[in-house]
């Protein structure tokens, strides 16, 4: 039966619909394939850039300063607003100091310049915290502090001030080295304390203390009364997530602008993945239109040897299926040559992003991408095979 | 069987049945229906008023699949256009029916292809032999099954007085070895066909 149909296929407009498929296969196992990469390349530049935490503020505008408009803290009623939204893990406010702090920054040895300045202190919770947090207590009578101050302010001095003053630049190292003395005053009363920097963090664009040394040095020097909360904390599941960003803008706070930039790029990538998908689609039904009408050509070229076979009193299933056979075998080697090009691409792809981006990403191919592909195989095998059947059937049905 | 039906009258708007074990030959001049009555039986036409049933069941009820059944065991049929195909050996055009059926070994099949003086030509594409030979071929097809009726369409327009009488001694034997009978389009030749009624159109 099978040599009685076969004799009409046309190897050439198969070869071509064939050809459109690998096409479009490819290119859609390649975009699927970008989807689940360029989620492990974002989630791991999140961690590296921290943006599982946020620091959220209220808009300071000329009318704050002139103290015309409502103030800049946050109440315990917004803050619990915040807790409630469902891509917020945790939330911690920022404790600020009510004391007057003049810092010190000197060396021993006259190499480095002494630098005097109004300071602040705040603090966070311990599991906010991004660096080591060793010696990280403070008792009461203890004359030194530990202190975390922020990554920037070392790059500040690095790259700016000692550039300027001709002073050697500092490492991380060293910098136990360095002498803080503490001038805290208020009520009446002053006090020095010795200030010994522990760590710098990338995280937290503030002076840290510990809480037991805030908290007493509020009572002793400041008003508790006075206390108010401008600064949150917040850890977020996903930094990257656009109902975040919009929750934030529609709310008028600010958060640091540069760990969001990770969520509009990846939004952007995204979209032209989208575009991707969308070519590879309509890529894909094409050929499957094409199949359909190679079917379509086929039975009706094979017409006379169809009827004849019907006549001969063969099943109308039993010859679909013959014909089905073929166009199975021609969409396993669609499937398959997709697959190994496919391969090829991600191969490459693969050594390029390790050689100019020094990512490294190691999966092949994704579970998704795999289901996604047999997904699309079965559709072009029932598309054709329900109008083959359908065909074949109607010419087994009497004339009338 | 209702004899009124089967004068001198054309059969066309009355009622008949035909009983498989006798035979029957359909006689009249050309473009009358012979064939198209045949395509009714078979069931490849349904283009007709009134009523045609098999085993008591009206024809246009039956299924597709039952169609199948029906051709595979207990009609078949000699088109007069003899529907080989013409791109597969003789032998491929008989075994694609026989396949279908198992009714004959290879070497019966050999016989009634060495009968007609077929068999050096078992090779050969369906579509090389001439006419007579391959109305002989798609003679030998429609035997390859068990049938109660056999249609056959002017199934000697083309082959000599020695091969009718080859055919005919292969019709009469088929005929009897299934119990049996035949329906045959003729523009009016009867072939010296014993114990037949004869319908005309």
């Amino acid at each position: 039966m099978k040599k009685a149909i076969n004799k009409k296929q046309n190897i050439f407009t198969l070869a071509f619909s064939a050809l459109g498929a690998i096409l479009g296969f490819t290119l859609l196992l390649i975009t699927l394939q970008l989807f689940t990469d360029v989620d492990t390349i974002f989630n791991n530049e999140s961690d590296a850039i921290d943006s599982e935490y946020l620091v959220l503020k209220k808009h300071v505008s000329t009318l704050n300063t002139i103290g015309l408009s409502s103030n800049t803290a946050f109440d315990s009623e917004e803050i619990e607003e915040i807790k409630g939204q469902d891509f917020i893990k945790d939330i911690a406010p920022f404790k600020n100091a009510t004391f007057e702090v003049m810092a010190v920054l000197g060396m021993e040895g006259g190499k480095f310049p002494t630098m005097k300045s109004l300071a602040f202190f705040e603090t966070v919770p311990d599991q906010f915290i991004d660096v080591e947090t060793n010696n990280w207590m403070w008792e009461k009578g203890a004359m030194q502090v530990p202190i975390i101050l922020p990554n920037t302010y070392l790059d500040a001095y690095n790259f700016g001030i000692a550039q300027a003053a001709g002073t050697p630049q500092v490492s991380k190292g060293i910098i136990g080295a360095f002498s803080i003395k503490l001038e805290v005053s208020g009520n009446g009363k002053k006090t020095k304390y010795q200030g010994n920097v522990i760590n710098f963090s990338d995280r937290i664009n503030s002076i840290l203390v510990p809480k037991s040394f805030l908290d007493f040095a509020n009572l002793e020097y400041g008003s508790p009364s006075k206390q108010e909360i401008f600064r949150v904390i917040v850890e977020v599941t996903d930094a990257n997530d656009p109902s975040l960003k919009k929750y934030i803008e529609d709310n008028g706070y600010e958060t640091n602008s540069e760990q969001l930039r990770g969520g509009k790029v990846e939004q952007i990538l995204r979209g032209f993945l989208n575009f991707h998908v969308l070519i590879g689609i309509i890529i894909i039904l094409q050929s499957a239109f094409l199949f359909v009408l190679y079917s379509q050509i086929l039975i009706q070229k094979s017409k006379y040897e169809i009827q004849l076979l019907l006549i001969l009193g063969y099943k109308w299933k039993t010859i679909t299926n013959q014909i089905n056979k073929s166009f199975i075998l021609v969409f396993m080697l669609v499937g398959l040559v997709s697959f190994l090009c496919f391969g090829a691409v991600k191969l490459w792809f693969n050594a390029w992003l390790l050689e100019e981006v020094g990512m490294e990403v190691t999966s092949l191919v994704s579970l998704n991408t795999l289901l996604f592909g047999i997904g699309f195989l079965l559709l072009f095998l029932f598309l054709t095979g329900f109008n083959i059947s359908t065909k074949v059937k109607q010419l087994a049905k009497p004339n009338s | 069987m209702k004899d009124e039906a089967f004068s001198n009258e054309s059969i066309w708007e009355k009622e008949c049945t035909l009983e498989s074990n006798h035979s029957y030959l359909i006689s009249s001049d050309s473009g009358k229906g012979k064939s198209t009555l045949l395509s009714y039986i078979y069931g490849l036409r349904a283009d007709y008023s009134g009523s045609i049933s098999i085993d008591e069941e009206n024809q246009k009820n039956i299924s597709i699949d039952s169609w199948s059944k029906l051709r595979t065991h207990k009609l078949s049929y000699l088109l007069q256009d003899l529907r080989l195909f013409n791109h597969l050996p003789v032998w491929d055009n008989l075994t694609l029916k026989n396949n279908l059926t198992n009714h004959k070994t290879a070497s019966q099949i050999e016989e009634m292809l060495e009968e007609f003086g077929l068999l050096s030509k078992k090779s050969q594409l369906a579509g090389k032999l001439s006419l007579g030979q391959q109305q002989r071929v798609a003679l030998i097809r429609c035997l390859l099954q068990p049938f109660k009726f056999l249609l056959l369409d002017e199934p000697f327009s083309n082959i000599d007085h020695t091969n009718i009488q080859i055919a005919k001694k292969l019709i009469n034997q088929e005929c009897k070895a299934n119990n049996a009978g035949f329906i045959l389009a003729t523009l009016g030749h009867d072939y010296e066909f014993k114990n037949t009624t004869t319908i005309f159109l």
